[in-house]
């Protein structure tokens, strides 16, 4: 149920959305380069909150009467890097669910291929563009990191621009080590330092997947009429004044066509790149967005 | 009629008019944020108008001038009054003085007035009133029933006045508040007698002179008549009982007129039992068919007489009160008590009026500044926006 997109806008707790995602997912959609959480015994662990309790060892509880969990070791060279636009734009809400609001979904995408990642035992982290900075969650392995991620998430709003190109590579530091990047954005700022960030790192050979949302309304060029919009980004450039635009029926025409003209070109870009990109809207369950997203990653 | 007038209350939601305009002005130039903003066409960039202290001030004028409009239509009136004492302007400032002491109300706002509003007919001029005569009533009782509203809830009225001040109203009046009246005795109420001058022409004036006489003394010495052979100005009566026609130059408020065959203006006269009445140029003419009265049953005859004469008049006469004290009534919608008689309308007139001036002078000053400040030049390209 918290699958549909409403209801998933009332809860607040994070983790309790990926569990319903992922069991909604299935097995064995999400491609990971090791498969598998673990074969060979490494340690005993003390069981800590956030650990799965198919991993807590229930002879050792009958002899000791405490939690332990099994560690597996494993020598994994993959991490996987979590890339979240937080600028103004990603603020947009959804014009027929109330409540949904770009960052929330992407967050819901980011956690849900965090808590995959950690299933798999993989190490990951978290980088967030907004507020004109980079915010840098350095990658880990384990439910404590799994939190850490989780609380980053949490406490992330939209706002500013994307850093510049000076802030994106020196962030970029953890792009010497092979790596799985999923990035969620909404593909407006393109070009941009943040979408040459994304190519460069396609172009190093780490497996790059961006995911762009989008709003119905937006696809649809549907708004009401009568009203100023100003560019969220631009007016915190330039003040509040700036950067003001009308919408009245005969601007639909026009601008559906420079909508899409400009996702033409990032989807281009992309191709030319063989960087995979997946078109989401924020209206549709996350269930569903996801699979479509890991599966289209997997083919490419 | 006073129901009606608070269905004016009901346009109280006219206030929120003001609030929706002044809340228009300040929406119109909001824009939503929008994330594809980008791919729409530039709009011109409007000046972004915030709530200045104008603006606030002229909202609060604007809501004012309605709630006064309102009130004004509503004909609202607030009790500001307390406990007061209402001084006959005739009584004798010593008496009224112990009076007030013995009520305990030393310190209670005083109303002097004055029971000579009505009394003066047409052809008796009305006098002067005396200095600081603040009211003027021929009825007190009847005006504290009409203007109760005016004081608060619990108020008292004590009438500290002459006897023949306050007129007994001939139905026990419905008062919003209680009220009190001490009234000094007309035994020693500091009256001078009035003075009446009669013009006797008659053969029998001896006869006359003993009537008169009878009179003062029955009047209580209130009257007295001042017998003269020609009128002047000050004439009250003629009596014409002599055969022969009067001197048309002769004029006086009233004529008794025991030979009527000298004038012949009786002889249209209305009639009133034995009575006859006839207004002509000379003054009023009053005759009676039998007279002398009978002497054989003077006393039915007084009466006969009495009741003539009250069939002439169409109100009663008015009658002292006497000292007692008349509880709040509770019939209010009956007596009027308490019903607005637009005594607010002195005070809201003057302040709408000034409101008005104000809403309009602040308003054609705004907009003059809101003119010259959008048809100066642009002081920054910053504050006009990005326009592509």
């Amino acid at each position: 149920m918290l699958a549909t997109a409403a209801l998933r806008a009332k809860t607040a707790d994070l983790d309790l959305v990926i569990r319903h995602v992922l069991a909604g997912l299935g097995h064995g959609l999400h491609i990971g380069r090791e498969r598998g959480a673990g074969v060979e015994f490494s340690e005993y662990r003390a069981y800590a909150p956030g650990d799965e309790w198919r991993r807590v060892d229930w002879k050792l509880l009958a002899r000791a009467d405490r939690y332990y969990v099994r560690e597996a070791e494993r020598d994994s060279h993959v991490a996987v890097w979590l890339l979240l636009d937080a600028s103004a734009s990603m603020a947009e809400p959804s014009r027929r669910l109330p409540g949904v609001d770009k960052l929330g979904y992407a967050r819901t995408v980011l956690a849900c291929v965090a808590a995959i990642a950690q299933r798999q035992g993989d190490a990951f982290g978290l980088l967030v563009a907004g507020g004109d900075r980079m915010t840098f969650t350095p990658a880990s392995r384990g439910p404590r990191q799994m939190h850490r991620v989780l609380a980053q998430l949490q406490r992330t709003q939209a706002g500013g621009g994307l850093p510049d190109a000076t802030a994106v590579r020196t962030s970029l530091h953890f792009a010497r080590a092979p790596s799985l990047v999923f990035a969620v954005s909404d593909g407006l700022d393109w070009p941009s330092p943040w979408s040459e960030a994304l190519l460069r790192l396609r172009a190093m050979q780490h497996d790059v997947r961006l995911l762009c949302l989008q709003t119905e309304a937006e696809a649809q060029g549907r708004f009401a009429a009568g009203t100023g919009y100003r560019d969220p980004e631009a007016a915190a450039a330039n003040g509040a004044a700036a950067g003001l635009h009308r919408y009245d029926a005969s601007a639909q025409a026009g601008y559906c066509a420079a909508r899409q003209a400009h996702f033409d070109a990032v989807k281009i870009d992309c191709r030319q790149r063989d960087l995979p990109l997946h078109i989401a809207s924020i209206e549709d369950a996350v269930v569903g967005v996801l699979r479509a997203w890991l599966r289209r990653a997997g083919r490419a | 009629m006073s129901s009606a007038l608070n269905l004016w209350w009901l346009a109280l939601p006219l206030l929120l008019l003001p609030l929706w305009w002044h809340r228009q002005q300040r929406q119109r130039t909001q824009a939503e944020p929008l994330a594809t903003a980008r791919f729409l066409p530039a709009a011109a960039p409007q000046q972004l108008r915030i709530w200045r202290w104008a603006d606030k001030t002229l909202l609060a004028l604007r809501l004012l001038l309605l709630l006064g409009v309102i009130a004004w239509l509503a004909d609202v009136v607030v009790p500001w009054r307390g406990d007061t004492v209402l001084v006959g302007a005739q009584a004798d400032p010593a008496w009224v003085e112990a009076q007030i002491k013995a009520a305990g109300l030393t310190s209670a706002p005083r109303i002097v007035f004055c029971a000579d509003a009505a009394d003066a007919s047409p052809a008796q001029p009305t006098p002067a009133p005396p200095a600081g005569c603040t009211l003027r009533t021929a009825d007190l009782l009847a005006w504290l029933a009409a203007h109760g509203h005016a004081w608060r809830s619990g108020a008292r009225w004590t009438i500290v006045a002459t006897a023949d001040a306050v007129v007994m109203p001939a139905q026990p009046p419905v008062l919003a508040h209680r009220v009190e009246l001490r009234l000094q005795p007309a035994a020693t109420a500091a009256s001078a007698p009035v003075e009446r001058r009669v013009v006797l022409a008659s053969a029998r004036e001896a006869a006359w002179r003993a009537l008169f006489t009878a009179f003062e003394s029955g009047g209580l010495g209130r009257e007295r008549y001042r017998m003269t052979d020609a009128p002047d100005a000050q004439t009250d009566l003629i009596v014409w009982d002599r055969p022969g026609t009067p001197d048309p130059a002769w004029r006086a408020p009233l004529w008794w007129a025991v030979q009527p065959a000298a004038f012949p203006e009786l002889a249209t006269a209305r009639r009133a039992g034995g009575l006859r009445v006839a207004d002509a140029a000379r003054g009023r003419l009053w005759a009676q068919e039998r007279w002398p009265v009978d002497e054989a049953d003077p006393l039915q005859a007084a009466r006969a007489l009495f009741e003539d004469r009250d069939g002439l008049r169409g109100a009663p006469l008015p009658w002292p009160a006497p000292t007692m004290t008349l509880d709040a009534g509770t019939a209010q919608s009956d007596s009027g008590a308490g019903r607005a008689t637009g005594a607010a309308h002195g005070l809201l007139a003057p302040l709408l009026a000034l409101l008005f001036a104000l809403e309009r002078g602040l308003a054609h000053r705004w907009a003059r500044q809101r003119l010259a400040a959008a048809t100066a030049p642009a002081p920054a390209p910053a504050a006009q926006g990005a326009a592509p």
